[in-house]
């Protein structure tokens, strides 16, 4: 253990794992978008988002914080005013990242550039931005008017219509882009209705989170953490499954030999002759795999890589003196298998489990890319495929592109790391360096 | 030179058994999905003959169809039993008779599977050949170099990258490089074997270089680095034993020394190359996937979108075979390029 722990390829190689395992088990806790877990492919969850947006911090004084975050407008207390058959009441809305309004706001067309002037000032409120009004609750119809400006200055009309109430849910209305820093929403409501909740406002920003936002408008960051776990997931149950019944097999055909030995070995050859991808590919386009039959798949072709090396390993352990003098004072087959080949195996199958964890990992994803994976989970391959088909290549958005490989990557690497470090405790002679 | 006859008899004989066993398997997994394209197929042809059949009675429209779907049934051996079918299914692929496809079409309609997979199989061989061919070149030159200066910043360089690039999936260091060089900075082009409309003679040929660079650039770039680590190592070791030493001790120019350490090495770096081959043509379906370079993994790769089984089966069948002949080709060469392993010693 210590021998491992001296090499410093090891240490990076066991701390970024501890970083990843930590990620993948606290993972809902610190990703903006904990609801993903379960609503990753709910549209209705990510509607809030900018579809396809940069990261946040794209923006800066370099580009005039030409990429604005989403925000929550701030409201002032309702002004209400009771009438006779009901009641109207008036929204003052601050636009995020606006500018207090100096007078009155631009009641013409919104200019789709930004104007010199305005981004010289410091203030993001001439650029157009989409808005997003919620009105939550509330049950049958109401009167709805939303203008640019505040209540004493009105400006431009951006909705005027009977709107209906979503009682338990929210009504959603996406205005038009707006370039004012204020709005004003009226809302007339007949009394005797259950009233809706206070409106509120969100301005449509540019940019989102840590590492953007893909088409879908779902959060990259979020998809790549909840991705974490079940590539660790899968890769480290199949890795340890594979490397097990390879160790056994491979040890197997080597001791005891006779028919049921060859047929491993024929067994071996058929697998590891076979091409892996391509296979993986037919099977899964047909049959529709789950995580779990993926795993299964894997399984099939990944033990060869162990069996291999065990059985060559297992066959010279076999004629070494120690093994021999064990037969002479009379130990059974059993107990030489069990006492001593596998005991000599297993350090080298904990070596073989690391290194083939990247193999699998890159498997699946390789599968999820042609769109075949499983559609109820999020995994780092299904992200490169959403962006792979809709055309995060072509548009060159970076952030949807960048992370999932990277992670795949970066894990693969880990295990690497390890998987040499182990490496070369249990096999001296290996380490060149 | 009979023992080796023998044994390649041999060796080719076995993989030819085990290309049979993988179709054999091929065929029963994918039994129920080909039953249904066939079916389909029936249906489809049977509803074409009745269509030009004409005006007929009601009893006598009821009678050809009846008719016509038995004889189609019977060709396409639906009536068989369940291990006749998957049987003679095998025996068919392996015989590289694939029938017709479903939906894919070669570049002049044809729909015969085989003759659309034989398209594709060229474009195939000229990527990844070139690209064997630069990985053993390069991976060659940088291995000796980083073996010749040893703990030197490229030898360090080569001990890092196979580890790094070993965990990262090639299509997506294809799908950067595409981002990157073709769209952002569009020095590339985005796919395909050829420009639009296509430039006659050498200029054509010129073309479909630059269409294959991007793809070969990245496949190069990757693959280099394992072959270059063995080489690196197979030097270095080789470099210290005694029958280098005696060569130099003869008086050899440091070139002829350098022959004897590459014949030492040959068996082992030929293996390197072969398998590295085999292996990135068993991933050519993401790579030729993302570059839209039309090869057999480009057609797998439309196969699988529109879910046509013959097609499938056969590139599968193709591959499997390539991949076959490769392993027991590669078996023949490390007999053949080390004589101390010959089988019978005759060398």
């Amino acid at each position: 253990m210590n021998a491992f722990l001296a090499s410093r390829s090891a240490r990076v190689g066991l701390v970024i794992l501890a970083l990843i395992g930590l990620l993948a088990l606290f993972g809902p806790l610190v990703v903006p978008f904990p609801g993903a877990v379960t609503r990753w492919r709910d549209i209705s969850y990510w509607e809030d988002n900018p579809a396809g947006a940069p990261p946040a911090w794209v923006s800066g004084p370099w580009n005039h914080w030409a990429f604005p975050p989403t925000g929550r407008a701030k409201s002032s207390a309702p002004l209400v005013r009771e009438g006779t058959a009901g009641r109207l009441e008036t929204w003052d809305f601050r636009l995020a990242g606006g500018a207090p309004s100096a007078g009155t706001p631009s009641a013409g067309t919104p200019t789709l550039a930004p104007s010199a002037a305005a981004t010289a000032a410091g203030g993001s409120t001439s650029r157009p931005r989409d808005v997003v009004l919620r009105v939550p609750g509330g049950e049958g119809r109401a009167f709805l008017l939303v203008r640019e400006g505040g209540p004493d200055s009105p400006g431009r009309e951006l909705y005027r219509s009977d709107v209906d109430l979503v009682s338990g849910g929210s009504l959603r209305l996406d205005l038009p882009s707006v370039s004012a820093a204020e709005l004003t929403a009226t809302m007339y409501l007949t009394s005797g209705q259950p009233e809706p909740g206070p409106p509120t406002v969100l301005t449509v920003g540019r940019s989102e989170g840590l590492l953007g936002t893909d088409a879908d408008k779902r959060d990259v960051f979020t998809g790549l953490v909840l991705g974490i776990r079940w590539a660790l997931l899968l890769g480290v149950v199949v890795s340890f499954l594979t490397v097990v019944s390879g160790l056994l097999l491979g040890t197997f055909a080597a001791c005891y030999g006779g028919f049921l030995g060859a047929l491993t070995n024929r067994v071996y050859e058929f697998f590891s002759m076979m091409p892996l991808l391509p296979f993986l590919v037919a099977v899964s386009a047909i049959h529709k795999p789950s995580l779990w039959s993926f795993a299964g798949l894997a399984l099939l072709f990944f033990w060869t890589r162990t069996f291999k090396t065990v059985y060559a390993r297992a066959l010279q352990i076999k004629s070494e003196g120690h093994i021999e003098a064990a037969v002479l004072v009379g130990a059974g087959r059993w107990w030489r298998v069990t006492r001593h080949v596998l005991p000599e195996l297993l350090p080298y199958a904990f070596a073989m489990m690391a290194m083939s964890v990247p193999g699998i990992i890159i498997a699946e994803a390789g599968v999820s890319l042609l769109g075949l994976g499983d559609t109820t989970t999020v995994t780092w391959g299904q992200m490169l495929h959403d962006a792979f088909v809709q055309g995060a290549v072509i548009n060159g958005m970076w952030w949807w592109v960048l992370p999932p490989g990277l992670s795949i990557a970066t894990m693969g690497l880990s295990f690497a790391l390890v998987g040499r470090g182990l490496d070369r405790v249990v096999n001296p002679r290996s380490s060149r360096r | 030179m009979a023992p080796f006859a023998s044994l390649a008899a041999n060796r080719i004989a076995h993989g030819v058994v085990m290309y049979l066993l993988m179709c054999l398997a091929y065929s029963i997994v994918f039994n129920g999905v080909a039953d249904n394209a066939l079916r389909a197929r029936v249906d489809e042809e049977v509803g074409m003959a009745l269509k030009s059949a004409g005006n007929l009675s009601p009893a006598d429209y009821d009678r050809l169809r009846d008719g016509l779907r038995a004889a189609k049934i019977r060709e396409f051996r639906l009536d068989e039993p369940l291990a006749s079918r998957v049987l003679l299914r095998a025996l068919d692929v392996a015989s590289f008779r694939f029938g017709r496809s479903q939906t894919v079409t070669s570049a002049s309609g044809d729909r015969q599977v085989l003759s659309i997979v034989l398209e594709a199989l060229p474009n195939t061989l000229a990527l990844f050949g070139t690209e064997a061919i630069l990985v053993m070149l390069l991976g060659g030159a940088v291995g000796v170099l980083a073996a010749r200066r040893q703990g030197g910043l490229l030898d360090r360089v080569a001990s890092v990258l196979p580890m790094v690039f070993n965990g990262l999936p090639t299509w997506w260091v294809g799908m950067l490089a595409l981002m990157l060089l073709a769209y952002v900075i569009p020095l590339f082009p985005s796919g395909g074997v050829h420009a639009n409309p296509t430039p006659a003679g050498l200029a054509g040929a010129v073309d479909y270089l630059y269409h294959m660079a991007l793809p070969l650039l990245t496949l190069v770039s990757l693959n280099l680095w394992n072959p270059a680590w063995l080489v690196r190592n197979l030097v270095g070791d080789t470099w210290e034993r005694d029958f280098v030493r005696f060569a130099r001790a003869k008086g050899l120019s440091e070139r002829r020394v350098a022959f004897h350490v590459v014949a030492a090495i040959r068996p082992a770096a030929a293996t390197m190359a072969l398998l590295g081959l085999l292996q990135s043509l068993a991933g050519n379906i993401l790579v030729e996937g993302i570059f839209g370079w039309p090869g057999l993994g480009g057609l797998y790769f439309a196969a699988v979108q529109q879910y046509d089984v013959p097609v499938l089966m056969g590139v599968l069948s193709l591959q499997t075979a390539i991949n076959l002949a490769g392993l027991v080709a590669l078996d023949l060469a490390y007999d053949w390029l080390d004589p101390r392993i010959r089988l019978g010693g005759s060398a």
